[in-house]
C-alpha cells in the first residue's frame, strides 16, 4: 500500500470522525458545557487536517471528504445555534456535570494547541 | 428541574431563534471557505514571455498556488517568465542540488581525486562493516542500499524533526560528525535503485573532504563560479531569503539542511539555472557528464549520477526534480531536441507537469515523473513537505525531495523533500 494512500485514508477517517462528532454534539447534548465539549474535537481535527493535509493539486479524493466535513459543520453550527437556548449550562445529573468541565477544557486545549500550530509559525516568518 | 435535550428543542423555533441559527451557519461557512486552500491562479504580476508563463500555468495544473519563475532554453535562446517573481528572484532549488553533488562526483573523477569505486572506509577511516564499503557511485547512482533520509540518532531527533516537519519547518540539522556517526550505525541493505537523500548528504560532504574544501566551497569554486552563476550558492544559514509555502498555503521556513546540504540547500535563480542547464546540455558544465544514464532505475527511468532519464516520451527527457517544506522545481532537458526547462516555485505543491513543456507522454502508460507527491491532498501525515523532503525525481515517485516524515516525493529531497 502507498504512502499516498495511507495518507488518504487516514485524512478520510479523521475528516469523517469530525464531522460525525460535529453532527452529533447538537443531537446528543444535555447541556451548554456538553455541546461545546462536543463541537471543540471537531473543529480540532479540521484544523489538523489542514495544519498537515498537502492540498496539492485538488486532485485527491479526500478533497471531497474534506468538503463534505466542512458542510457538516455549518450544519452543526446551525444546530448548536438552534438548540443553545434551551439548554442549561450544564447537566441535571450530577454525575454528568462532573464531566463535562474536563471534558470541555480538553477539547479548548486541543483546539488551541492546533490553532496555534497553524498561525504561531507563521508570525515568526514575518 | 426538567431535562431538557436538542431534540425536544426543534419544535420550538421562533423565527428570531432560526435567524440567529442561519447567522451561526453562514459565519462558519465563511471560516470554512476562509479555510480551505482553494485552487487558484500565480499570484502577482507577469513578467517576461506571457506565452511561456500561460504554457507553464497550463502544464502544472491546479492548485493553491504562489510564485513561479521559468526559464526555457531552445538552442541557443532563453526565454524566461514568472508570475510574482522574475528571473532573478531567488528560491530554494531542493533536489536539484543533487545535480549539482553529481557533477562535483564526475568532476572530482576527472581530477584524479576520486574514482567511481572509492570506497566510503576509504574516505572516513573510522567506519567499518557494510558502510564502509559503499563507493562513491552507487551512491550518486542511487544504489548504495542506505535508507531514503538520514536515520535519526535518537528518539529526541525523531520527535524533533517530525515536530519541525508539522511545523513548517527545517527538519534537518546535524553536523558533518553526526552525519557520519549515523552512517556507521546505520543498517546498509541491498544495494536495489531507492532514492536516498541520506546517500547524497553522504556523497556531498565526502567529495568536500577529499576536497579538503566545505561543501558550499566546493559547489562556489567548482561550479557557480567558473559558470557565472553569482546568485546560486550553499546557504550558511536561514536568513538571506523569503519563506516558501507548503501545497496548503502555509508559511514554510527556509531550509538549510545542515550537514544534508548536498541533497537539496542550494537556492537560485531561474537566471543561474538556465546556465546550468545549458553548460550540462552543451557538456561543458564540470561534470557533465553525470546527466548521461547509466543503468536502469526502475522500469520507466534510467539513472546517471542523480539525473534521470525517461525514454518513454517523446523525445526522451533527462531531468531531476526538488522540493522543500515551502519550493518546488523541475529541471529537465530533451538532448535529441536541444529543449531544456527549469521551473521553480515558492509552494511545495509539484511542479513536475512543467515536463509536458518539453517533452510529450508517448502513451497513456507514459511515465511522469514521480518522485514524491508533496503537496497534493490533505493527506494527513504528509506536510507536504514536508518534512525533510530534499527529494528529486520522484521522490514522490522516485527521486525527490527532502521531506522527511512525509510522503516522499520523487526525485526530490523531501525531508522529505529534497
Amino acid at each position: 500500500m502507498s504512502a499516498a494512500l495511507v495518507s488518504t485514508i487516514v485524512t478520510t477517517l479523521v475528516l469523517a470522525y469530525a464531522a460525525w462528532t460535529a453532527l452529533a454534539a447538537g443531537r446528543r447534548a444535555q447541556s451548554r458545557r456538553q455541546l461545546l465539549a462536543g463541537l471543540l474535537p471537531a473543529v480540532a481535527f479540521v484544523l489538523l487536517i489542514r495544519l498537515i493535509g498537502a492540498f496539492g493539486g485538488w486532485t485527491d479524493a479526500a478533497l471531497w471528504v474534506w468538503l463534505a466535513a466542512l458542510v457538516a459543520c455549518v450544519w452543526a453550527a446551525f444546530r448548536a445555534a438552534s438548540v443553545w437556548p434551551d439548554l442549561p449550562w450544564s447537566a441535571a445529573d450530577p454525575k454528568v456535570a462532573r464531566g463535562e468541565v474536563p471534558r470541555l477544557v480538553v477539547g479548548a486545549a486541543f483546539a488551541a494547541a492546533i490553532a496555534g500550530a497553524l498561525v504561531l509559525p507563521g508570525l515568526f516568518l514575518g | 428541574m426538567t431535562m431538557t435535550s436538542a431534540t425536544d428543542t426543534d419544535t420550538r423555533r421562533t423565527p428570531r431563534r432560526r435567524a440567529i441559527a442561519v447567522t451561526a451557519a453562514a459565519l462558519t461557512a465563511i471560516v470554512a471557505v476562509l479555510l480551505t486552500p482553494l485552487p487558484r491562479g500565480f499570484q502577482g504580476d507577469v513578467t517576461g514571455d506571457e506565452a511561456l508563463m500561460e504554457a507553464t500555468a497550463a502544464a502544472l495544473g491546479s492548485g493553491h498556488w504562489q510564485h513561479v519563475a521559468v526559464a526555457k532554453v531552445d538552442g541557443d535562446t532563453v526565454t524566461t517568465a514568472g508570475t510574482g517573481a522574475d528571473a532573478t528572484t531567488e528560491f530554494e532549488i531542493g533536489s536539484l542540488t543533487k545535480t549539482f553533488t553529481a557533477a562535483l562526483f564526475a568532476d572530482a573523477i576527472d581530477r584524479g581525486e576520486v574514482t567511481e569505486g572509492t570506497r566510503l572506509g576509504e574516505i572516513w577511516p573510522q567506519l567499518d562493516g557494510k558502510a564502509a564499503e559503499v563507493t562513491l557511485s552507487s551512491l550518486a547512482m542511487q544504489r548504495s542500499g542506505l535508507p531514503r533520509v538520514e536515520p535519526a540518532p535518537s528518539v529526541g531527533d525523531a520527535v524533533a524533526s517530525v515536530l519541525a516537519s508539522y511545523l513548517h519547518r527545517d527538519p534537518y540539522r546535524g553536523s558533518v560528525d553526526d552525519l557520519i556517526r549515523t552512517l556507521g550505525d546505520t543498517d546498509v541493505s541491498d544495494t536495489t535503485p531507492e532514492y536516498s537523500n541520506f546517500g547524497f548528504a553522504v556523497l556531498g560532504q565526502s567529495l568536500a573532504k577529499v576536497s579538503g574544501m566545505s561543501y558550499r566551497e566546493l559547489v562556489k569554486q567548482r561550479i557557480t563560479q567558473p559558470l557565472g552563476m553569482s546568485r546560486t550558492y550553499v546557504p550558511a544559514s536561514a536568513t538571506g531569503l523569503s519563506h516558501g509555502y507548503t501545497a496548503s498555503g502555509l508559511p514554510a521556513a527556509p531550509w538549510t539542511l545542515g550537514a544534508s546540504a548536498p541533497a537539496g540547500a542550494i537556492r537560485s535563480t531561474a537566471d543561474d539555472m538556465a546556465i546550468w542547464l545549458r553548460a550540462t546540455m552543451e557538456g561543458t558544465a564540470p561534470g557533465a557528464v553525470a546527466a548521461l544514464p547509466r543503468a536502469d532505475f526502475d522500469e520507466a527511468d534510467r539513472i546517471g549520477f542523480a539525473w534521470m532519464t525517461t525514454t518513454g516520451r517523446t523525445p526522451a527527457i533527462t531531468w531531476h526534480n526538488g522540493g522543500t517544506g515551502g519550493y518546488s522545481s523541475f529541471l529537465g532537458f530533451t538532448a535529441d531536441a536541444g529543449t531544456g526547462i527549469v521551473v521553480l516555485a515558492d509552494s511545495a505543491i509539484s511542479v513536475d507537469g512543467a515536463i509536458d513543456l518539453i517533452s510529450t507522454a508517448s502513451g497513456s502508460a507514459a511515465p511522469q515523473p514521480t518522485g514524491t507527491a508533496p503537496a497534493g491532498s490533505p493527506s494527513a501525515g504528509s506536510p507536504s513537505t514536508e518534512s525533510a523532503e530534499v527529494g528529486a525525481a520522484s521522490a514522490r515517485s522516485v527521486p525527490g525531495t527532502v521531506f522527511p516524515p512525509t510522503a516522499p516525493r520523487s526525485a526530490r529531497i523531501e525531508g522529505d523533500r529534497s
